[in-house]
């Protein structure tokens, strides 16, 4: 048997294209201060430590052990991920196995990055395999548009219904004081006319580079209930991972197998039929606007296919029957180590009632989900219900 | 038939620029005037060398930062395998070592031998604005 | 930090260089083998649902079988089943440099394959290609081959609008 475990807190940098006030470590530091703070903990109330980072982010190897004073970490155990853009969600999917395991009673995890410090799409490159794969990658841009021109041919989504994503994503990152791209007047027409990236997939259309960490900490329950007063349940938490090479999957972004694996499991978990029905706002690792209308299908929020039709709709907007990274999501804030982590943390908010102006009114039930390179996904369920 | 298995000989090249942060900076910006600066912590009495952001043993942060003597003593050492000393240093002052070339004949060199910096004379904005420590 | 010392901010530089050798294995080592050899391409067929991958492999990531001894030969033609044309630069960690754009690049469907495989195209106007196009394999000529994925320089497109 297991116990319940929820997240009590959550800290956020200011994310922005060059954090150049601070170093790696008093960037994460900021983010922990700003957890603690928010529920008044400090490091005495901290078991353990797990951290998000790919080495080659910004060549330090063994960061955890780099930072461990920021950290809080001398003498205590600090475990560290890998697993490319979906490190922040396995980081939270361990601080939840760690505490309902009964390992550690409160369990603080980060994931971060500065992209202003090295050249990340080359180092995403180096997911690919020596032999086979790493003398024809084009970057995460070039490859990414390969796989969204097959989910244009088969879906028939255009330009325009993409670039609603990114209006929504920039216009909703305005009420998020934390997000990195604020953009109030974003229109169709300005994301359809920016700069070609590798067609069909423009400038606009992508997320941003950004510096920030974001930190979550996990409580068991007992503990939980009495460091906030609407803890974030993990009712239930999947990860699934595609096979081994990029071109193994025959329409990898149009049918993400690893995140309809993922949603699947959490879904039965929690007795979920209708996702768009029974939750009450998602936020989604969408690294480009093609990316957010395809994973709306396989996270099963429409029909196959139909993600042009829901953005269409007006559904996924923060007004609309099942808002869609009312954060701002990936296309407003993109700190890759810490992205994942940033979308179980916004989901956390939601259903602690602690959104603020990006609050959705009565949000009980968030779904939030990783991807990373290689088509590793994680789901997590939470909900302000312990169940 | 037996074929010779394939051995691909490959890099990884990739720059990165690291921000300094305030603590580092006021460091290296100290070396170029010849002072070393450590960071004290006042929960732990004691002052940490190089001056950095974060206490190593309580974590707190640290924010003022106070000269220390450009000499002091190897608490310990080793000897590379082209005779260069590589040791830990303590300097007057402070709390914690660090390590840094010691450039000196090995046998001159033991635990407990005072060293003193030698500062380049044309400072990069690096650590290597201390060109290594020499025998006081 | 004002916006004025934040230009003034000292940052560090350095160069990650590291080398590697890479023992590629025997599936990859008989491909590549082949290749060098003979410009032929093959790929390994599951023993249970007849998928047919490259790279070759010893089992079947959706069975969980393992894949036949006698190998298939597949391409060199293909089709395309996803394309891009790279315009923006970035670096290549393999040689520290950046690659120039334009250029093709696509997820090609060898014929006889159940897999894609990343490749570049000698194509840079994407309006003149489409998800089906055929298109086919390049070699490097004979002499100048090496064994490695580079031996195939491009895929060309076969067909016209």
């Amino acid at each position: 048997m297991t116990r319940s475990s929820a997240i009590v807190a959550v800290g956020q940098t200011d994310y922005a294209a060059k954090r150049l006030d601070v170093s790696i470590p008093e960037m994460v530091r900021e983010s922990v201060d700003r957890a603690f703070a928010s529920k008044d903990l400090d490091f005495s109330k901290i078991d353990a430590v797990v951290v998000g980072n790919m080495e080659l982010f910004e060549g330090i190897n063994m960061p955890e052990q780099w930072m461990v004073a920021a950290l809080g970490g001398a003498g205590k155990p600090i475990y560290k991920l890998n697993t490319g853009g979906t490190v922040g969600a396995s980081v939270a999917v361990m601080c939840d196995y760690l505490v309902k395991s009964g390992i550690h009673d409160v369990v603080m995890g980060i994931g971060y990055q500065k992209q202003s410090e090295g050249e990340t799409q080359s180092a995403i490159t180096t997911v690919g395999d020596p032999t086979w794969e790493r003398s024809v990658m084009a970057g995460a841009i070039g490859n990414f548009a390969v796989m969204a021109s097959t989910y244009v041919r088969m879906s028939g989504v255009t330009p325009e219904q993409a670039a609603k994503a990114a209006v929504k994503a920039r216009r909703n990152a305005c009420l998020n004081p934390h997000a990195h791209l604020q953009i109030p007047d974003l229109t169709v027409e300005k994301v359809v006319n920016s700069r070609v990236l590798a067609q069909p997939v423009r400038l606009l259309d992508m997320c941003p580079q950004s510096d920030g960490a974001c930190t979550a900490i996990f409580a068991a329950e007992g503990l939980a209930e009495k460091m906030t007063p609407l803890p974030a349940w993990v009712a239930a938490t999947a990860t699934a991972h595609d096979q081994q090479f990029m071109g193994d999957s025959p329409a990898r972004l149009a049918e993400m197998r690893s995140l309809q694996t993922a949603t699947q499991v959490v879904y039965d978990k929690v007795g979920i039929t209708n996702p768009r029905k029974e939750l009450d706002v998602a936020e989604l690792y969408e690294p480009a606007t093609y990316a957010e209308l395809a994973m709306t299908e396989n996270v099963g929020l429409c029909e196959m296919g139909g993600g042009g039709r829901l953005i269409d709709s007006g559904a996924t907007q923060m007004d609309g029957d099942i808002p869609v990274n009312p954060s701002g999501g990936v296309l407003a804030t993109n700190p890759v180590g810490a992205t994942a982590m940033i979308r179980v943390a916004e989901a956390a908010l939601q259903v602690m009632d602690e959104a603020g102006e990006h609050q959705i009114p009565n949000a009980k039930t968030a779904l939030a989900t990783g991807y990373g390179g290689n088509a590793w996904t994680e789901a997590l369920i939470l909900k302000q219900e312990r169940g | 038939m037996t074929v010779e298995p394939i051995v691909y000989h490959q890099r990884i090249k990739l720059p990165y620029r690291y921000t300094a942060g305030d603590a580092v900076t006021a460091f290296i910006d100290g070396l170029a005037e010849g002072t070393i600066l450590g960071a004290p912590c006042g929960r732990c009495e004691a002052t940490v060398v190089p001056a950095r952001p974060f206490c190593p043993t309580c974590s707190g942060s640290l924010t003022e930062f106070v000269p220390v003597g450009t000499g002091g003593e190897i608490t310990t050492f080793t000897v590379d395998g082209d005779g260069r000393v590589m040791a830990m240093i303590r300097l007057d002052g402070a709390d914690t070592a660090f390590p840094f070339v010691v450039d000196a004949d090995p046998s001159d060199v033991s635990i407990g031998t005072r060293v003193e910096a030698r500062f380049a004379a044309d400072p990069p904005r690096t650590v290597e604005a201390i060109e290594a420590f020499v025998i006081a | 930090m004002t916006m004025a010392d934040q230009n003034e901010a000292l940052r560090l530089e350095y160069l990650a260089n590291f080398e590697y050798d890479y023992a590629a294995g025997a599936y990859a080592t008989r491909f590549m083998t082949e290749l060098k050899e003979t410009t032929r391409l093959y790929g390994t067929e599951c023993s249970e649902c007849g998928r047919v991958y490259v790279p070759p492999r010893p089992l079947c990531g959706i069975c969980s079988a393992r894949t036949k001894d006698e190998w298939v030969e597949v391409g060199p033609k293909g089709t395309l089943t996803g394309f891009t044309v790279v315009e923006i630069p970035f670096i290549d960690p393999m040689t520290g440099e950046k690659r120039p754009v334009p250029y093709g690049f696509a997820f090609v469907r060898l014929d006889g394959c159940d897999t894609n495989m990343y490749h570049f195209i000698d194509e840079t106007d994407h309006d003149k290609m489409w998800v089906g196009m055929a298109v086919e394999a390049v070699f490097k000529p004979d002499g100048e081959r090496e064994g490695k994925m580079s031996d195939i320089m491009y895929f060309r497109t076969l067909e016209e609008k």
